[in-house]
């Protein structure tokens, strides 16, 4: 395909049609995909903090619960805080081993007065106080001892009438919270922390975690510690979610939270694999959407240009008939009439040139008789008297030689005459075509000719017998042929000269005249049927002798044409139509 | 060199030694109570503001006590904090806030919230909303006789008259505060510890929780609902149609009412006979690293269009002049309802009352112990209480 080309241009537009589209619904996918799946992700990793931090709270409640039922059931039993007994205080001992058995969050478990003072299990832990406003109890901010990160689980205990007897204070082992979060299923690449108000890191889904650290300095977990309730942000990389765990509105501690973090390049891994994959898919669909684009491009602007060079000979003047350019719909369509277009404009040029040729044929003729009328008897005076004069001379008289001259002018003024005269006679003769025997005319010319023939030294053969009838008046016939012969016997002095017949198609006959000359080069033989033209050296011709066999020609309905011959030379070939055979009288 | 670099150099050298930009201001701390609802219409409201807020919510049941802590240290101090009315009088004894602004505290202030905004004779807080309890009924359905109730035994009669099979006359919660009514009509009431009366030492106060009591073990309080999921409890109940009045407070409206474009619609709200009135407010303590944008703060919180808009999407008693004005038909209802009721005694005690008056009231109303049994503890732990002070 050339640059520039209907075909490079129909492709051009073909790859916008497609890229652009592709491209703005890609850069739209994109966006929507990236914005969509950060709003999943974040959706499902705060359902995932969610779901862990009720967990978290589900096993405070629980043990809540369990320490309440035991703390009222203890406070039932009497009706101030101290034991009054010794079997009082086993049954107190008993209770505590107990919860702390059976429930293994329960690391350690105090009881106190209401006043403070212990009754049970030592003193309360620092910074715990008795739970006034609590509803019932709470759960205080997380320490680290020995054993790990405790959080104090206070829970008062009333007696049946509702009376505060004393408070139960529970040392909850967060141990199970790490549990818990190892236990989890993690996306990729994520971790859970817990922090409690203070920003200490209470639980860690990952093992090297260091439990007890300050992480109030980082961003996700200030953050977390700053709101009301949950959220997310991303910085450094890092996709984080968090969620106030006192948003539970249960006893759990208060700003304590609960802090998921991904790196941003595994919560979108499956994103950035999409998109990669789309990316590589739109570019072998955008490469196979050009390449079939070009085949279709070139199929469809095929015809076009084929139809293009078709016009350009049109415009050449060649309106031969051709083959019509196949194309689909529209094009075939165009082809068609492109085609009927160039055979009327061949039509129009022809009858342009018929009539252009018929005025100067006309014209010819009109003049060819009046010159002839006018010139011709004047002629026949000069003539006889130069003949007469000359008789009265002797061969060495000196006027002899000058009349002998004057002589042989006029009789040549009367050959040129005598052209002018055939010509004019063309103009009429041929109007009604007879059946005519060529192999007659034939040897009529021959005998004719027999003479110019020994004069030019050359050698005719005339083969015209078998031929049938043709529609083609005889003396025009006769004059075709000594035109054409005459023509040829000049152009090959010495040479041969043959004319012979042959069929035609469509029951036609087809007469040869061929000579063994130089031939007509093919830029001259559109002219030479013209008036005047002639290739012959000056006063060897008058250039109307093939003018008027074609006008003889063309006034019968038939055809002239003039290519090379076979053994080299000129070949004109006459085309006739054969006579209708006409039925013998009485048929009818 | 090319001038332009030259020039570029110069203009870069100038410019950094400029004065340095100034530290961003650290961000305003608030430590508040609010509910989801209030605190999602916070987020909203701050959400375009220049000064970031720092917002810690405490739950209300440790909230007292974590303030109290808080400032007590005063290492880790809030500069804004939302406390209920009745922790006021214990940080204000205790010397822990600042006064507001002259030009907040002369804002137009109705009585009753600059009332709940006092202590010693001082405006300390800000009022942000007034509450207390109301009798709430659905709109839709027809109004009991007479209409709104004239006392507590009227109302305790049109509830009973409206028990009919799983429909319950009335709702109430197993709570010391929803005692208050009762105690008072009997011509008891909490104890006051500005007074040193314990106020349930006879026996009106055992026929107060009696009768408290005997409207569950009728039908005609609904069932107590699980601990911890009152309000839930009550919400469905009342959506079901199980509950024909209900003794709630404004911070339950956005559960009950329907949302429209004039504010909550579809309840109708009155007075409860002897209902407590409480309010929540904006204090800063004196431990506040910015007191002065803590004010700024606390009056954009309080501002007339800030009262109006909550008004209409939460209920909100508005508790200024102008903002009243224009607030929605339900908080101009509901302020209407607690024109007549009685704060509680102003007293640091008063607070922690409550945490020995409803583990009674749960005890009476499941029948584990009788009114008398119960408010004997009560007596005891309050005088215990008062001795302490």
């Amino acid at each position: 395909m050339r640059r520039g080309s209907l075909a490079v241009r129909v492709v051009g537009v073909l790859a916008l049609a497609a890229l652009i589209p592709t491209l703005a619904i890609g850069a739209l996918a994109f966006a929507r995909t990236r914005a969509d799946l950060e709003r999943e992700v974040t959706r499902g990793h705060l359902a995932l903090i969610r779901a862990l931090g009720a967990g978290v709270d589900a096993t405070l409640q629980d043990a809540r619960r369990t320490i309440e039922i035991a703390a009222a059931t203890w406070a039932d039993a009497r009706t101030q805080a101290e034991p009054t007994d010794a079997a009082d205080g086993r049954a107190t001992a008993r209770l505590r081993a107990r919860l702390e058995r059976d429930v293994p969050v329960i690391a350690r478990l105090a009881i106190v007065s209401p006043r403070g003072t212990p009754v049970a299990g030592g003193p309360l832990p620092p910074g715990v106080d008795l739970g006034a406003g609590s509803f019932g109890g709470y759960v205080g901010d997380a320490g680290f001892g020995d054993g790990g990160p405790r959080v104090p689980l206070v829970v008062q205990a009333r007696s049946r009438t509702g009376e505060l007897c004393a408070v139960f204070v529970a040392e909850i082992d967060l141990a199970f919270v790490s549990t818990a979060l190892r236990g989890a299923r993690l996306p990729a690449g994520a971790q859970v922390v817990v922090v409690d108000g203070r920003g200490t890191t209470v639980a860690g889904s990952d093992p090297a975690v260091v439990l007890g650290a300050d992480r109030r300095g980082e961003p996700a977990i200030a953050r977390a510690l700053g709101a009301s309730a949950e959220g997310h942000l991303t910085e450094g990389g890092v996709l984080a979610v968090y969620r106030s765990l006192s948003s539970y509105q249960s006893l759990r501690g208060v700003r304590w939270a609960i802090v998921l973090t991904q790196p941003e390049h595994d919560a979108y891994a499956v994103a950035v694999a999409t998109q990669r994959l789309t990316l590589v898919v739109a570019a072998v669909a955008l490469l196979l959407a050009i390449a079939l684009g070009a085949l279709l491009a070139a199929r469809l602007t095929r015809p076009l240009v084929a139809l293009t060079a078709r016009a350009d000979a049109i415009a050449r003047g060649d309106t031969s008939a051709a083959p019509v350019v196949r194309g689909p719909g529209e094009l075939g369509h165009l082809a068609t009439r492109v085609e009927e277009m160039a055979v009327r404009i061949g039509e129009r040029a022809e009858l342009q040139t018929a009539l252009a040729r018929g005025d100067r044929l006309a014209s010819v003729g009109v003049m060819a008789a009046q010159v002839a009328h006018e010139i011709n008897n004047p002629l026949t005076t000069v003539l006889g008297y130069a003949a007469l004069l000359a008789e009265d001379k002797a061969d060495d008289h000196p006027d002899r030689a000058g009349l002998e001259l004057i002589a042989a002018e006029a009789t040549r003024m009367k050959s040129i005459v005598a052209g002018l005269l055939g010509y004019a006679r063309a103009e009429t003769a041929g109007d009604r075509p007879e059946a005519t025997a060529p192999g007659a005319v034939g040897r009529l010319v021959a005998a004719l000719l027999a003479p110019s023939v020994r004069k030019a030294g050359a050698t005719l053969t005339v083969d015209l017998d078998g031929a049938p009838p043709i529609a083609f008046d005889s003396h025009a016939l006769q004059q075709v042929l000594v035109n054409l012969v005459t023509n040829a016997l000049h152009a090959t002095p010495g040479g041969a000269v043959t004319v012979a017949w042959q069929a035609a198609p469509g029951g036609a006959v087809a007469i040869d005249v061929c000579d063994d000359g130089p031939g007509i080069a093919p830029a001259d033989r559109p002219r030479v049927f013209d008036p005047f033209v002639t290739t012959k050296a000056a006063g060897v011709g008058t250039g109307l002798g093939l003018a008027v066999v074609r006008h003889l020609v063309t006034r019968a309905g038939a055809t002239i044409a003039v290519d090379a011959a076979p053994a080299g030379g000129a070949r004109f070939r006459l085309t006739v139509a054969a006579a209708p055979v006409v039925p013998p009288p009485g048929d009818a | 060199m090319d001038r332009r670099w030259i020039a570029r150099a110069v203009v870069a050298l100038v410019a950094g030694c400029g004065p340095a930009p100034a530290a961003p201001a650290p961000p305003v701390r608030f430590m508040h109570t609010l509910s989801p609802p209030e605190a999602a219409a916070l987020d909203e409201l701050l959400a375009g503001r220049a000064e970031p807020v720092e917002r810690t919510l405490l739950p209300f049941s440790r909230a007292e006590a974590v303030v109290g802590a808080t400032l007590a240290r005063a290492d880790d101090c809030p500069d804004l904090i939302r406390v209920d009315a009745t922790w006021l009088p214990a940080l204000a004894a205790a010397a822990r806030l600042v006064p507001p602004p002259p030009a907040l505290a002369a804002r137009d202030w109705t009585p009753a919230a600059r009332d709940l905004a006092t202590a010693g004779g001082a405006l300390v807080a800000v009022p942000m909303s007034l509450d207390g309890l109301v009798l709430v009924r659905p709109s839709a359905q027809p109004a009991p006789t007479p209409w709104p109730p004239s006392s507590l035994d009227a109302l305790e009669a049109e509830a009973a008259a409206a028990t009919q099979g799983a429909r319950h006359g009335l709702g109430l919660r197993v709570d010391g505060y929803w005692l208050v009514p009762f105690l008072r009509a009997r011509g008891a009431d909490v104890a006051d510890g500005g007074r040193g009366t314990l106020g349930i030492d006879g026996p009106a106060a055992e026929a107060a929780l009696a009768e408290l009591a005997s409207l569950f073990a009728d039908g005609i309080a609904a069932p107590p609902a699980p601990p911890g999921a009152e309000a839930e409890t009550e919400a469905a109940r009342f959506h079901r149609g199980e509950l024909a009045l209900l003794v709630t407070g404004p911070w339950a409206y956005p559960a009950l009412a329907t949302p429209g474009p004039d504010g909550l619609t579809g309840l109708d709200v009155a007075a409860v006979p002897g209902a407590p009135r409480g309010a929540q407010l904006l204090v800063v303590p004196t431990c506040a690293r910015a007191p002065e944008r803590a004010w700024a703060l606390a009056a954009e919180l309080t501002a007339p269009a800030t009262q109006v808009a909550w008004s209409r999407r939460l209920g909100l008693v508005p508790t200024t002049l102008t903002a009243l004005a224009a607030a929605a038909p339900l908080a101009q209802a509901t302020a209407r309802a607690l024109a007549d009721a009685t704060p509680l005694p102003r007293h640091p005690l008063s607070a922690a009352l409550f945490d020995d008056l409803s583990p009674a009231v749960a005890a009476v109303v499941a029948g584990d112990a009788t009114a008398a049994e119960a408010l004997a503890g009560v007596r005891r732990a309050w005088t215990r209480a008062l001795e302490a002070r």
